[in-house]
């Protein structure tokens, strides 16, 4: 298109300026690789490890007596339930379990006994008499804790059997794991 | 040495500046009067110098003897050709012995007001944008000897035609002060880029004195030009390494030149127009409107295209080398603007969303206090514009010159250039059209001189510095006194600067800090006067993302605390997205995946090279979804919306049952769909039952947040006392492995120590 005259010259410069957006169009990236992983920190001293049966991963780390699927924010358990978790050894940490006891559960079988498990270690016993929530906390010895797969769980005395399934439930499981003392 | 070497680089570019400016109009052969030929001649030739400038910079040539050898030239060609000399003084108005003493009275107002404004912008510079980006560019330019892309400062991608003149004063200081410390060479060369801007202030004053003996109206013409002058935003802006004066200059003189071309039909001043107009963008952006003026204007009048089209390839002369500039560096010819349209990895479009809220309104809630802060206590708007500018406002007597012609000559570019005010609602922004009000409101009085008198006496003491102290905010930017000491150097450079928290901040960092190490800091601070290289969150895309990774570790609504897991049957699929459905009520909710995981059998499946990820909006940041780590994040960096996002092709095809989508709680609105491509390259809804998780608080996210700074460079972090984290990081620093490097002037600097990692008993750990 020869510029010989100012319209030609104007429509020219109407091109250009309609070209110029296409700047826009042209730096799109086609696709790009997974990038490098990152690495997982986790301080020997500073970790802990509650596993939340909110979690997304929680039933990654059920052993037994775990019953899926989840419910709300707890879980029903049976008569002994573990669950692993994977952990430095030799390291001073705390027992911490959140769960709770149903009325009806001790309607149906009166007071129950929790023994409270380690590595297959009973770390301490506890009577529960009445229903409700519970936190049970305690210091677990360093020299159970070995690296590596360590089972955490909890063992009640007496179950509650539903008859048409047979299945035998023990309380409500809400987290467990090994929290910093 | 140290006081005489700013003036003498300023000296030299002024010159030079109005020798090219002659030279240019000699070569149209363009007849000026003695009175308009100094402004018009400076400017015109501000426009073609900053051309020079752009391209000594484009060549990568820029060094002082460069530089100084073209300022030399164009003195040379000036003087061989006596193109240089003003012309004879035929302008000068009869008039009675009133007006003449009114003129004296006039004359002596500037003088003293003259004389303050050299010692102020000869002080060393401490102005907020000059110490925060407009010198701290030109230096880096400089020290590059070229121009270089500065991703991580949106400043830089700002047109820069003031700046360009600024260049060469600011080498020429710097090269004579190359003997002494580095901070008295720093002060001596902003000092030159001020006394630079000052000569635009002085410029833009005597073009609208100029207008006014040109149309016949000399008295109300001297009046405006003091009513500007005398302003206190002109003043503290005018002598600080700020470019709002050069771009009042350049809209000022594009409408002379049009006012000219009007008059005298001569095509010659279309050429004018078009370089000025263009130099107008190239000054400041809002400037441009100019543009749209005098292309509107010479339609009007000529009603024909063939003069627009002169005036617009001249404008395009001088605009196009930004637009250039920014569409080769960041990808966007128009940065920091429109990045919407012109998506790039270097400006997101929620900071320019946020940028612009902030400038829209400065946190201010009640509207009606801002007439008060813009003429009179300056606020948060920075300055004011002296309080007898509230007579346009109260009593609208500028209106009063729509009686006159002239009146509805002046008026009609101001009602164009206010328009883009409420864009940014600093005082400053209202300089462009400040001229033209200026000269409506002198216009209206100029039947009652005595009554105009009273007005530029009022105005000039209630702009003189002491008075301003008296009434202006105390947080209002204002010359509160004349630093004679402080230009003279008889007080240390050091020493004055030292008045000013942000240098001293800046000084501490440059004591604290290493050379060769970046600073990730929410604000900046003089950075002038540090030679470390500030990460300043907003500056940057870059930036940005660090800044969220510090986030990610400890602000709640950005950490990763929630999971979408949608399960399916198992599928062989080779090409899987998630996109986004539903429209967000708020503007500032963003989506963003931290991590993108896919599962078969409860296992993840690891994730492979030959995995290509795809994203809409923000592509470059899809990696962050998928790079395992808890403080990074995709995010679309912009208000999320239907069609938004993130796709994965597996290459082979991949057997999957799960999907986990890991977030964070500041995208509650946003609505996720699992798509996939089938084999007629269709995306189609995959049928999957979703649940809604909490993720556990992970412990290591500060460390991990440690580790993304460091792979980035980033080995230093600046906290001011009072900002969001401050507290956490000095509760805890260990826990992040920073340790504090030093703490001062209500800033802590962190230096982020190494992250080492291996794996010992199948566990990451680090020491």
């Amino acid at each position: 298109m020869p510029l010989t005259t100012p319209e030609s010259a104007i429509r020219a410069g109407f091109l250009l300026l309609a070209i110029l957006p296409l700047c826009a169009c042209e730096h799109w990236p086609e696709s790009y690789a997974a990038p490098m992983q990152r690495p997982v920190f986790d301080d020997p001293d500073r970790w802990e490890r509650i596993v939340r049966m909110t979690d997304v991963d929680a039933q990654e780390h059920f052993v037994a007596d775990v019953f899926d699927p989840l419910s709300g924010t707890w879980c029903w358990t049976g008569k002994r339930p573990l669950l692993r978790l994977q952990v430095p050894e030799h390291t001073r940490r705390t027992y911490f379990m959140d769960f709770a006891i149903p009325q009806q559960t001790l309607k149906s079988i009166g007071p129950v006994t929790l023994t409270f498990l380690v590595n297959g270690h009973a770390l301490d016993s506890r009577p529960y008499t009445a229903a409700g929530e519970y936190t049970f906390e305690k210091d677990v010895p360093p020299e159970w804790i070995t690296g590596g797969d360590t089972t955490l769980g909890a063992e009640i005395d007496k179950t509650y059997v539903e008859q048409q399934s047979g299945r035998a439930y023990g309380f409500l499981l809400v987290s467990l794991g090994l929290t910093r003392n | 040495m140290t006081a005489l070497a700013p003036l003498i680089g300023a000296f030299l570019t002024i010159v030079a500046t109005y020798a090219l400016g002659s030279l240019f109009l000699a070569r149209l052969r363009i007849t000026l009067l003695c009175a308009e030929k100094a402004p018009l001649a400076f400017v015109s030739g501000a426009a073609l110098l900053h051309l020079l400038v752009f391209v000594i910079l484009t060549l990568h040539v820029a060094y002082v003897s460069v530089l100084a050898g073209m300022l030399f030239a164009i003195l040379a060609a000036a003087l061989w050709t006596g193109h240089g000399s003003l012309p004879a003084r035929t302008d000068i108005p009869k008039s009675t012995s009133l007006i003449r003493t009114i003129h004296i009275v006039f004359a002596a107002i500037a003088t003293t007001f003259t004389v303050v404004y050299i010692f102020c912008a000869w002080a060393p510079e401490i102005s907020p944008d000059g110490t925060a980006y407009h010198l701290p560019l030109i230096a880096r330019y400089l020290h590059a000897h070229g121009f270089e892309a500065v991703p991580t400062n949106f400043y830089s991608t700002l047109s820069e035609g003031i700046e360009m003149i600024f260049l060469p004063a600011y080498a020429i200081a710097q090269a004579l002060l190359t003997q002494h410390s580095d901070i008295s060479t720093l002060a001596g060369a902003g000092s030159a880029a001020a006394l630079v801007h000052l000569a635009f202030l002085i410029a833009l004053a005597l073009a609208i004195r100029a207008y006014g003996y040109r149309v016949g109206n000399a008295l109300a013409g001297e009046a405006a030009a003091l009513l500007v002058y005398l302003s206190p935003v002109a003043g503290v802006v005018g002598t600080s390494a700020y470019v709002d004066l050069g771009a009042a200059a350049a809209v000022f003189c594009t409408f002379y030149f049009v006012e000219l071309w009007d008059k005298t039909r001569d095509h010659a001043f279309l050429a004018c127009i078009g370089l000025l107009a263009g130099y107008c963008y190239a000054a400041k952006y809002t400037a441009a409107l100019m543009a749209i003026y005098a292309l509107g204007y010479v339609l009007w009048r000529a009603r024909s295209w063939r003069p627009v089209f002169v005036v617009a390839a001249c404008a395009a002369i001088m605009a196009a080398p930004w637009l250039l500039k920014d569409w080769i560096y960041v990808h966007n010819p128009i940065a920091p603007f429109a990045n919407q349209v012109f998506r790039n990895p270097y400006i997101h479009p929620d900071v320019e969303r946020l940028w612009r809220e902030v400038v829209r309104s400065y946190a201010v809630a009640d509207r009606s206090t801002l007439p008060w802060m813009a003429f009179v206590s300056g606020g948060v708007l920075q300055n004011p514009l002296g309080p007898v500018f509230l007579l346009v406002l109260l009593v609208p007597l500028a209106l009063l010159a729509l009686r006159k012609p002239q009146g509805r000559r002046v008026l009609l570019p101001a009602v164009l250039l206010l328009l883009s005010y409420p864009a940014n609602i600093q005082t400053r922004f209202l300089l462009p059209a400040l001229p033209f009000l200026s000269f409506a409101l002198a216009l209206a009085l100029e039947d009652l001189p005595l009554l105009l008198v009273v007005l530029i006496a009022v105005h000039a003491t209630a702009s003189w510095p002491r008075n301003l102290r008296r009434y202006a905010s105390p947080d209002a930017w204002v010359l509160r006194r004349t630093p004679i000491r402080g230009a003279l150097r008889q007080q240390s450079e050091n020493s004055y600067l030292s008045e000013v928290p942000n240098y001293r901040i800046a000084r501490f960092i440059e004591q604290t800090v290493p050379p060769g190490e970046k600073i990730l800091a929410t604000s900046s601070f003089a950075d002038f006067y540090t030679a470390r290289e500030m990460l300043v969150r907003f500056g940057g895309a870059h930036n940005d993302d660090l800044m969220d990774v510090l986030y990610s570790a400890w602000h709640t609504p950005s950490r990763p605390s929630l999971a979408t897991v949608l399960r399916f049957p198992a599928r062989a699929a080779q090409r899987l997205r998630v996109v986004e459905t539903a429209v967000m009520p708020k503007a500032d909710e963003l989506w963003s995946i931290h991590e993108l995981r896919f599962f078969l059998a409860g296992k993840e499946i690891p994730r492979s090279p030959a995995w290509r990820l795809r994203a809409f909006p923000n592509p470059w940041g899809v990696g962050y979804a998928f790079d395992h780590s808890p403080v990074t994040r995709w995010r679309t960096w912009e208000t999320a919306a239907p069609g938004n996002f993130v796709d994965v092709d597996f290459g082979p095809p991949s057997r999957i049952d799960q999907v986990n989508i890991e977030t964070s709680g500041d995208n509650p609105d946003v609505r996720l769909q699992l798509e996939e491509m089938d084999a007629a390259g269709h995306w189609a809804p995959v049928i999957s039952q979703t649940e809604q998780l909490t993720l556990s608080p992970e412990t290591s996210l500060p460390l991990a947040a440690n580790y993304e700074l460091r792979a980035r460079g980033v080995r230093y972090l600046l906290v001011r006392d009072n900002e969001p984290g401050a507290d956490v990081y000095a509760k805890d620093p260990a826990s992040w492995n920073f340790s504090v490097a030093g703490h001062a002037e209500g800033v802590t600097i962190y230096k982020v120590e190494g992250v080492t990692i291996y794996k010992a008993d199948g566990v990451n750990v680090y020491k």
